[in-house]
């Protein structure tokens, strides 16, 4: 009876093996609430130029930034079969993805607004030590992607994707065989791990956040004990999915 | 052209909500929705997959008035953050219900997302701080009926719920992403497209099952490529009928809301240039 129980939920497989691939994937969760509060992000305020960062939500500019490095991964791992270098190669193309981006808002924001990035948190830029508060338009938390938002923005791209890609890859190596099947079936559940993480983060940092020197980056922690917790038990699924269906593939 | 009375918003006790499922809302969003997949999945015939698309409709109406009650609270991180939690979770459970293989599968996985609905939502409202009322009960709300819809419109493609059918012809050529971002936008666009101080229930409601029948429509042109041809046609032609009666019905909302409605005329032409 309880065999069938078992059976009926888990399948047969290696308990130890699956239990190394699901702390990866942990790992691999954790590291994407990471990069949501690295990306400087600012909502509907930086759309009216009215806050730093790039004027969109985190769950769009996160999974803008996921896609584009599990895009990647995917055509790296398929022709290269590589665990390393294909979470290089995403996390990079995710970092030139949220760096394009940034470059393309602060091009609309001093050409088209006519505002100078500049940070409403701190006096002085954390990298580059330049003034900060006396650009900052009055009745504004400021505006545009300074230095070091922008630097922190491509660090949390390049976390971003190389987390993706990561899940990614011990989601693939789980099918005995690699078919385009069962690159379909590992892509939609790390996209739905990504997307469930980065609104975790997204409601730890309610929203907005500048950088790694915003006073809201210290409620990471919080944010990780959540993203631990939920991505454990999806993550689960997700492996025993993978087992489920590996006799069809 | 007023239809009826705008109908009043009674006052909530927030905060005194507890997690009980008996409301109209979510009885119509399981068991309709379930009844639905039943229905399209034993029946021999992929002809009647249509029902597990209206089981789709209901889940998806569900799950959209769970995210208007928690956006609605004002979270400050956009309404399409909340669906896209909701519809995550629902993709991987529901994926994991139909690998079971078993005709308890769609109920196994509606009781494991309410499960982990509600985990995380208690994790959201506890450790994040959050404390929004009910969170706990509108996402377990919105992992089911994201769970549901996703399950549905994997009967809708695959007639079936047969495991091997469904991995061959839902995931393995890639219906299963029209399936995740479809749902996702019906969940969340009927909120995000009404929101503001004259949202009204029943409009906002309607909207969400034209986005949902406008996804049943994707997903009959998307069966096609699983090789049926029959049960492709009466879905599309009996989606088409519901996008137009819902449209004219979301339209005559929209007559009934709007203080005023004014055309802005024609282009000026040539003549009226020179």
């Amino acid at each position: 009876m309880i065999e069938t129980f078992v059976s009926f939920f888990f399948g047969t497989s290696d308990p130890v093996y699956i239990f190394t691939l699901l702390l990866l994937v942990t790992f691999g969760g954790i590291l994407i609430t990471l990069s949501v509060h690295l990306i400087p992000v600012g909502g509907a305020p930086a759309a009216m130029a009215q806050a730093t960062g790039v004027g969109t939500g985190t769950t769009q500019l996160a999974a803008g930034a996921g896609l584009t490095g599990l895009l990647i991964a995917v055509s790296v791992s398929a022709a290269t079969q590589n665990f390393f270098f294909t979470i290089l190669l995403g996390g990079i193309g995710s970092a030139v993805m949220i760096a394009l981006v940034m470059l393309m808002s602060n091009v609309g924001y001093i050409y088209g607004v006519g505002v100078p990035p500049a940070s409403g948190k701190t006096v002085r830029d954390p990298l580059t030590n330049d003034r900060q508060d006396i650009y900052v338009s009055k009745g504004t938390e400021g505006h545009g992607v300074p230095t070091a938002s922008f630097i922190s923005g491509v660090f949390g791209g390049f976390l971003g994707g190389a987390s993706g890609s990561l899940i990614f890859e011990v989601f693939i190596r789980m099918d005995p065989v690699l078919s385009a099947s069962a690159v379909v079936l590992a892509v939609v559940l790390s996209i739905s791990l990504f997307f469930i993480n980065a609104v975790i983060a997204s409601y730890n940092i309610g929203g907005t956040i500048e950088g790694f020197y915003d006073a809201k980056f210290k409620r990471l922690p919080r944010a990780v004990a959540v993203s631990a917790t939920v991505t454990f038990i999806c993550g689960a699924l997700c492996l025993l999915t993978l087992i489920n269906f590996g006799g069809i593939i | 052209m007023k239809t009826g009375a705008r109908p009043s918003h009674p006052v909530s006790n927030r905060g005194k909500e507890k997690f009980i499922l008996f409301d109209k809302a979510a009885l119509c969003g399981i068991f309709l929705c379930l009844a639905g997949v039943y229905a399209a999945a034993l029946l021999p015939d992929t002809t009647f997959a249509f029902l597990a698309g209206f089981g789709m409709v209901f889940a998806i109406v569900w799950a959209s008035g769970a995210v208007r009650k928690i956006s609605k609270y004002g979270l400050g991180t956009g309404v399409p953050s909340v669906g896209m939690f909701g519809i995550g979770i629902g993709c991987i459970v529901s994926l994991y219900s139909l690998s079971l293989n078993s005709i308890w599968g769609p109920v196994a996985g509606t009781v494991m997302a309410l499960v982990i609905g509600f985990i995380s939502g208690k994790l959201i409202n506890k450790v994040l701080q959050m404390n929004v009322p009910s969170m706990e009960k509108r996402m377990a709300e919105m992992a089911a009926g994201s769970t549901l819809a996703m399950t549905a419109s994997a009967v809708v493609v695959g007639g079936t719920l047969n495991n091997i059918f469904i991995f061959h012809d839902y995931v393995g050529i890639g219906i299963v992403a029209v399936g995740f971002i479809g749902c996702s936008l019906a969940i969340f666009h009927a909120y995000n497209a009404n929101l503001g101080p004259d949202e009204a229930p029943d409009r906002t409601r309607m909207l969400a099952a034209l986005d949902s029948f406008l996804v049943m429509f994707v997903l009959g042109i998307a069966s096609f490529l699983t090789g049926e041809v029959i049960g492709p046609i009466v879905t599309i032609f009996i989606s088409i009928v519901f996008i137009l009666i819902s449209y004219y019905k979301y339209w005559t909302y929209i007559q009934r809301d709007a203080w005023k409605i004014t055309s802005t005329g024609l282009l000026p032409g040539e003549e009226d240039l020179n």
